[in-house]
C-alpha cells in the first residue's frame, strides 16, 4: 500500500520527521514525537487536512497510518486510488 | 521561557518554536501555577528562565464552585479569591526577580458554560469571566506589577472564534482545552509580547500609494476617479488611512515609495477633501520612477535605521518581490486580493510587526524629530569639516539625575536601543523608579537641543555606586544622535558627578550583541583601561577646576538640571 501524500505531508509536519522515514506501517511509539499527546495532535492534523472529523473514541484508536488511511478511504476522501 | 498552566498545553511547544526560534522553552507539569511560583525548589525559582508564560483555562479557574454561585455577591468573592491566588504569588516572584518578565492570558468565555441563556441574570458565569479580566488589569495597574504583560486571549478568541480554537474531544481526551489551531494562536498573541518586550517591533512603514492608500491609479483616474471617501471601497481606503495615522500617533514613522508623477500625488494631498493623511504625517517620500529597493535603501540611510526596521506595504506583487529579492532584511507582508479585507488584514500587520506595550511624549513627536534628522544631514554636506557642521548644530545638552518624571522614557530607551547601546541592558519602570530610590545608584539622562530643536530624552547612563568605584550599569544613546560626540560631552558629565560624590574609579564593560557595534569603541574613545571584560578608568581630579578634565567637545553646551 502506498500512503497518500497527504497523510505523509501531515506525519512530517507535526511529528518534524524526514519524509522518507513516513511508511505506510508506521504507527504510535515508531518515533519519539509520536506518543500519545502527539496522537491527537496528528488526527487532528489530518482532519484538517481532508476537512473531515472523527469521534472522540477514533481520536485515541486510528493510532496506525494503516488505519487512518483505511478510514479516509472509507469516507471517500482519498483521490481515485492510492 | 518556562510555560505554566492549570490545563495541559504542552502541544503549544512546536508552535511556540515557529514563533520564537532559538528561545529554549520548558513546560511545567499542568496544574502546578502556584506550587511554581512559591516553592523556592521549583525549575522556575532554580533555573532563570527570562520569560514565564502562564496560560489559565477560565472554566478549570471557575468550575469547582459554579454550582454554588447564585448571588452576585458571592460572585464577585469568588473573583477576588482567584485574582489573589493567581497575582499574588506572580507579583511576589516579580518582585524577588526583577529582571524577568510573566505574561499571562485573559480568560476566554468558556466553550459550554457561556451559551446558558440565563448566565447573566442567574449564574454570573460570564460576569465572572469578564470581572476577571478586568480584574487582571486593575492589579497590574494598583500594585504596579509592570513586569506582568497582559496578553488578550479573550479578544483573539472573541475575533477568531472560541469553536475553532477549543477542542471538547481533546479536553476529554488529554485535559487539553485548545485544538491545535487554538495553540498556534496562543503562542502567536505570547510571541508577540515577547518580540515586543525584546524590542524588536520594527520602526518604519513604507507605504505605496495607488491602490494601496486609495483605490485606483491617481495617474489614469485623476482626482475624481480615485476612491476614497465616505461610502463602500472609499470609505475602506479612507479607514485604513486613518489606521496609519495611529500607527504614526504611536511613535512609529511612515514613509511613502511610490511610482507616481510627484505633482498628481501632490495635488491629492493637497486638494482631495477625504485623505486622511497628509504629507506631514510622513517622515520621508519617495515619489517617482527609481526602483523601490533603491528608495527604501535611500530611507534606510537617510533616517539612519537598518533596513531590518521596515515593513513594506504594496498591492503589487512585482514590487513585494522585487523588495523582497533586493532587500532580504526587509519585512514585506502579502497584500489583501479583496481590498474590502483591507483594514482588518492591516489589523493583524500591527500586530505582528507593531506591537508595544507603552507609549511616551518622544513616540508622538518622534515625525518631527526624524525630519529634524533629515534636514540636518542635507546641511551637513556644506560643511567644509565636522567640528564646523557641529559647531553650526548650536548643541545643547540638559541632564538630570535621578529624573522622576521620565522613567518612563528612560525605561523605554533601554528597551528600544540596540545599536549604541553599552550593555544592552532592558528595564522597565519600576526597574528605573528602584535605581532612582537607592542611595547607590544614580540615573542619568539627557535630552539634546540644537538649532533644529529637541531631539527628545536621547541618553541613559545608569552607575552602580560600591564604595570608591562606580560600575557603569547601562550607558546608551539613541542612534539618532550618534556621531556628533554627544556621548564624550554626557560622559564626561557623568564622570565630573560622580567624582564629586567621592567616586575615584569607573568599571565599565562592553557586552557585545549582534547589533550593537557602534558602541564597541566607546571605552576606548573614552580613555578606559585594558581591552577585554572589566575596563577601568581612573578619575583624577584637579586637571581642571571643580572637574575631573574628561574631554568635552566645547561645541556642546551641557546644561545641569536640578533634581
Amino acid at each position: 500500500m502506498t500512503l497518500d501524500t497527504r497523510i505523509v505531508d501531515a506525519v512530517t509536519r507535526v511529528f518534524n520527521v524526514d519524509p522518507g522515514a513516513v511508511s505506510a506501517d508506521l504507527k504510535i511509539g515508531d518515533v519519539s514525537e509520536w506518543d500519545s499527546l502527539g496522537q491527537l495532535n496528528l488526527i487532528v492534523e489530518i482532519e484538517s487536512v481532508f476537512g473531515t472529523r472523527f469521534d472522540g473514541e477514533q481520536l485515541i484508536s486510528l493510532n496506525s497510518l494503516t488505519e487512518i488511511q483505511k478510514e479516509l478511504a472509507d469516507r471517500n476522501l482519498l483521490s481515485s486510488q492510492v | 521561557m518556562r510555560v505554566l498552566s492549570n490545563v495541559n498545553i504542552a502541544g503549544m511547544r512546536r508552535f511556540l518554536e515557529e514563533q520564537l526560534p532559538g528561545q529554549h522553552m520548558d513546560f511545567a507539569p499542568y496544574d502546578q501555577v502556584a506550587q511554581e511560583f512559591l516553592d523556592p525548589s521549583s525549575p522556575l525559582n532554580t533555573e532563570r528562565p527570562k520569560f514565564v508564560l502562564v496560560y489559565l483555562e477560565g472554566f478549570r479557574l471557575f468550575q469547582q464552585h459554579s454550582g454554588e454561585i447564585s448571588e452576585f455577591a458571592q460572585a464577585v468573592d469568588l473573583v477576588e479569591t482567584r485574582l489573589k491566588e493567581v497575582l499574588e504569588p506572580i507579583g511576589a516572584y516579580l518582585q524577588a526577580n526583577p529582571e524577568r518578565r510573566a505574561l499571562i492570558n485573559t480568560l476566554a468565555y468558556p466553550m459550554s458554560n457561556g451559551c446558558h441563556s440565563l448566565d447573566r441574570n442567574t449564574r454570573f458565569h460570564t460576569a465572572m469571566i469578564d470581572a476577571f479580566n478586568l480584574g487582571l488589569s486593575r492589579w497590574r495597574s494598583e500594585r504596579r506589577i509592570d513586569k506582568l504583560i497582559i496578553c488578550d486571549w479573550a479578544a483573539a478568541a472573541a475575533r477568531l472564534g472560541s469553536a475553532s480554537l477549543y477542542d471538547e474531544r481533546l479536553w476529554y481526551i488529554g485535559r487539553i482545552p485548545l485544538s491545535p489551531r487554538g495553540q498556534e494562536e496562543l503562542a502567536a498573541l505570547y510571541a508577540r509580547s515577547i518580540r515586543a518586550l525584546s524590542g524588536s517591533s520594527k520602526k518604519v512603514l513604507v507605504v505605496d500609494l495607488d491602490n494601496t492608500i486609495w483605490g485606483g491609479v491617481i495617474g489614469e483616474d485623476k482626482m475624481q476617479g480615485i476612491m476614497l471617501g465616505e461610502d463602500g471601497l472609499g470609505k475602506v481606503y479612507r479607514d485604513f488611512q486613518m489606521q496609519l495615522r495611529r500607527l504614526k500617533d504611536r511613535g512609529f514613522l511612515l514613509a511613502i515609495a511610490s511610482k507616481n508623477n510627484e505633482e498628481d500625488v501632490d495635488q491629492v494631498f493637497a486638494e482631495h477633501p477625504m485623505m486622511a493623511l497628509t504629507y506631514d504625517d510622513f517622515v520621508a517620500r519617495k515619489i517617482g520612477w527609481n526602483p523601490k529597493p533603491e528608495s527604501i535603501a535611500q530611507l534606510s540611510k537617510e533616517l539612519a535605521l537598518g533596513l531590518d526596521s521596515f515593513v513594506f506595504v504594496d498591492d503589487s506583487p512585482i514590487e513585494r518581490g522585487a523588495v523582497k529579492q533586493a532587500l532580504p532584511d526587509v519585512s514585506v507582508p502579502e497584500f489583501p486580493s479583496d481590498p474590502f479585507t483591507l483594514n482588518s488584514w492591516f489589523e493583524s500587520v500591527t500586530a505582528e510587526y507593531f506591537d508595544t506595550l507603552m507609549q511616551t511624549n518622544e513616540d508622538k513627536h518622534r515625525v518631527e524629530m526624524y525630519k529634524a534628522d533629515i534636514r540636518r544631514q542635507q546641511e551637513s554636506g556644506k560643511f567644509a569639516d565636522l567640528e564646523d557642521y557641529y559647531r553650526n548644530l548650536e548643541m545643547e545638552m540638559r541632564i538630570w539625575v535621578n529624573h522622576r518624571e521620565q522613567v518612563q522614557r528612560i525605561a523605554q530607551l533601554t528597551q528600544k536601543t540596540n545599536q549604541f547601546n553599552l550593555t544592552t541592558r532592558r528595564y522597565d519602570v519600576s526597574d528605573i523608579e528602584r535605581f532612582i530610590a537607592s542611595p547607590n545608584v544614580r540615573v542619568y539622562d539627557t535630552e539634546l537641543v540644537d538649532r533644529y530643536g529637541s531631539n527628545g530624552i536621547v541618553g541613559v547612563i545608569i552607575a552602580k555606586i560600591k564604595g570608591e568605584a562606580a560600575e557603569i550599569d547601562t550607558c546608551l544613546l539613541s542612534c539618532r544622535v550618534i556621531g556628533r560626540k554627544v556621548e564624550q560631552a554626557f560622559f564626561s558629565f557623568v564622570a565630573d558627578d560622580l567624582a564629586k560624590t567621592g567616586v575615584k574609579e569607573i568599571v565599565a564593560e562592553y557586552i557585545p550583541t549582534t547589533k550593537n557595534a557602534p558602541a564597541e569603541g566607546l571605552l576606548d574613545q573614552l580613555g578606559f583601561g585594558g581591552v577585554d571584560g572589566l575596563r577601568r578608568l581612573r578619575l583624577s581630579p584637579g586637571k581642571v577646576p571643580g572637574g575631573i578634565g574628561m574631554y568635552c567637545p566645547d561645541y556642546i553646551r551641557v546644561e545641569a538640571k536640578a533634581q
